[in-house]
């Protein structure tokens, strides 16, 4: 077990802390100043030191200085309230990982202890708060809101706002697959909170949604940053072709022999308590690997689910591959994974794997939604 | 750099001086610039009255058509100062108008300091982008106020040298014979002065003449305040190489670990920010 020695002259602080990373999976021992502090590093040796800066008898810097003139390189957070240049850039140059101010923020905490302490995987899980979503789609006229939802099939998540700020909340509290920006938004260049949306969302797509009558949009577009465009008015072809673009990888040209194994979009796509299946487009002699793939992972994302308490699983099947008994053997082994732990289960997809799961005791009286 | 310390001094004594006397003289924003202001601050305010007033001040008109037009796509790409003033909104507009009135501040005549006011104005430029940015991300302030802020935050400067050029007559000529880091030596202690009667002649917001005020250390009390956004942004430009004079990096370097804390910003955050700085000075600065 990692050790953590926090030194500082405030028991309650110390109280705190101790909680903290105790939960977090980490031992902890306290010192109450600098010297009783090197004591400590004296008698036992740590994998990290949170530091205090203005303590009685012995500060924080002084007791950095002695670490490290004595060859002591165990690595030191300095977590303080003093924000004064000279002593931080003076800390730096003995070495320090990284500095928090406080009040501080567990999260903060967390983050930075993190990258000198390896961090359970349950730990470091609970650390990420931001859920992913699909799209976030920002236009100052609900409308557009209205109809780009009524357009978008039912497994895509959406956000919406009409402005600057409240884009920005969203994009600090969710994680996104996609944004789509109006680019005549009045009182807001679409640039910089492009930009600005990016530096939250380095993974996420920024598509700039403007009229198809703008001239040269696509090359505009590019030139300003954005990797595509999205135009009004929204048809359902548009959106077909957004989907298709930015949210699902172009198929890939049936009877391709160059193609090898699982290939498209993912062969999962989890979602909270749903799971869809994803379209397989690759040649006939991959399918085995297809359906091994499918069952691996979908074992997997039930036992996740039923380790962070969920009792329901509801599987969009509607893209997966028929081909009778491999098809059925993977859905079977599902639906008694699924019982074994409790889950209720419930599927949907199209006619013929309605018909076809009808013909099997342990599928024909599941729960069954067939799609649109 | 003994001959800047030097000059300090005396540019030091010369300017608390006027300001006992009330004699310090601080450049006026435009007359079109203040009277649009005054307009800006109506909450239903006539953009088209406001628009004839800009039509009169060619620097101003200028800056308003190109700003507009850049934002503008296929046949909007030439609007008239109508169509301009309409299509930023208010906010966008007084930040323009004092934009504008500004950048004249950092034009300098005299050869000997052309150079660093100009280079001074791209470094203020980067600090209110970024500054501007950084509102925007971290939330509960003002993005404009912090823009303008960062842009008025060394604004001291350039006044302070074009005092210092008046004084060549009266001090030893050997003194100005200054490179860059000399004029930035002579003007350091001096310049916030400057600024903060600046602020206050220009009637600009408490929150922006804090942003010249107190933009030397971070406040830790109030997070939020506009001077820690220009604290930090200042010294992210200077590690970007986007600053005129000498700076000690590792003080630099201090305050942006301690500035991320504050802020709640993670490192790569701030480098993705910060990433095409250069181009976005060149195409807001010129």
């Amino acid at each position: 077990m990692a050790t953590v020695l926090t030194v500082d002259d405030s028991r309650a602080v110390r109280s705190i802390l101790a909680r903290t990373l105790t939960q977090w999976g980490l031992e902890v021992a306290q010192a109450e100043d600098g010297k009783k502090g090197l004591q400590s590093l004296m008698e036992a040796s740590y994998d990290l030191v949170l530091l205090d800066v203005t303590m009685p008898e012995m500060d924080g810097p002084t007791m950095l200085a002695n670490m490290r003139d004595r060859g002591d390189k165990t690595p030191v957070l300095m977590l303080t309230s003093e924000s004064k240049t000279s002593i931080v850039a003076d800390a730096m140059k003995r070495g320090i990982e990284d500095y928090i101010l406080k009040p501080f923020k567990p999260d903060e905490l967390k983050a930075k202890i993190s990258k000198v302490i390896p961090l359970s995987e349950e730990t470091a899980k609970a650390d990420s708060t931001k859920d992913g979503l699909d799209i976030l789609l920002i236009d100052d006229i609900e409308n557009v809101h209205t109809k780009f939802k009524a357009l978008l099939p039912e497994n895509k998540t959406l956000e919406t706002c009409t402005n600057a700020p409240a884009a920005l909340a969203l994009a600090r509290g969710h994680r996104f697959s996609v944004v789509v920006l109006d680019n005549q938004i009045p009182d807001v260049n679409s640039v910089a909170l492009m930009n600005q949306i990016r530096a939250l969302q380095p993974k996420a797509r920024m598509l700039s949604l403007c009229l198809k009558s703008t001239e040269n949009a696509r090359e505009e577009a590019a030139s300003n940053g954005f990797d595509g465009v999205v135009f009004k008015p929204l048809t359902p072809d548009g959106i077909a072709e957004f989907l298709s673009e930015h949210l699902e990888p172009a198929p890939t040209p049936s009877g391709n022999p160059e193609s090898e194994g699982p290939v498209e979009e993912d062969v999962l796509v989890v979602e909270g308590t749903s799971i869809r299946v994803g379209r397989y487009n690759g040649p006939d002699d991959g399918l085995d690997e297809y359906f091994n793939d499918l069952k691996e992972k979908l074992t997997s994302n039930v036992q996740a689910l039923a380790e962070a308490c969920f009792d329901t699983l509801e599987l969009d099947a509607t893209s997966i591959a028929i081909r009778s008994d491999a098809t059925v053997r993977v859905l079977v082994g599902l639906a008694e994974q699924a019982e074994q732990l409790g889950i209720s289960l419930s599927l949907r997809g199209t006619g013929e794997l309605r018909n076809l799961l009808q013909r099997f005791a342990e599928t024909a009286s599941l729960p069954f939604e067939e799609s649109k | 750099m003994a001959e800047g310390q030097k000059l300090g001094n005396v540019l030091g004594d010369v300017v608390l001086n006027r300001i006992e006397n009330d004699s310090l003289v601080i450049p006026t924003l435009p007359q079109v610039a203040t009277e649009a202001l005054a307009m800006l601050k109506e909450e239903d305010v006539d953009l088209s009255a406001v628009a004839r007033l800009i039509e009169r001040e060619p620097v101003i008109a200028a800056r308003l058509l190109r700003q507009a037009s850049s934002a503008a796509k296929g046949t909007e790409k030439n609007p008239t100062i109508q169509q301009a003033s309409t299509r930023l909104g208010s906010q966008a507009l007084r930040t323009l108008i004092l934009d504008a009135s500004t950048r004249q501040l950092f034009q300098s005549r005299d050869a000997r300091i052309a150079d660093l006011t100009r280079s001074l104005w791209e470094h203020s430029v980067a600090v209110a982008l970024l500054a501007r940015d950084i509102a925007a991300l971290v939330g509960g302030v003002d993005p404009e106020a912090a823009y303008l802020a960062g842009l008025i935050h060394d604004v001291g400067k350039p006044i302070a040298a074009a005092i210092l050029l008046e004084l060549e007559r009266v001090v030893d000529p050997s003194l100005f014979d200054l490179d860059a880091d000399g004029w930035l030596i002579a003007v350091q202690n001096i310049h916030r002065t400057i600024g903060v009667a600046l602020s206050e002649k220009w009637e600009l917001p408490d929150a922006v003449a804090a942003g010249v005020r107190d933009s030397s250390e971070f406040d830790n009390v109030d997070r939020e305040a506009v001077s820690n956004l220009v604290c930090f942004s200042n010294s992210v430009a200077k590690l970007h190489d986007i600053y005129p004079g000498n700076y000690e990096k590792e003080d630099a370097e201090a305050m942006v670990l301690i500035g991320r804390s504050l802020l709640g910003l993670e490192a790569d955050v701030i480098e993705r920010l910060a990433d095409g700085l250069k181009t976005r000075v060149a195409q807001n600065a010129h």
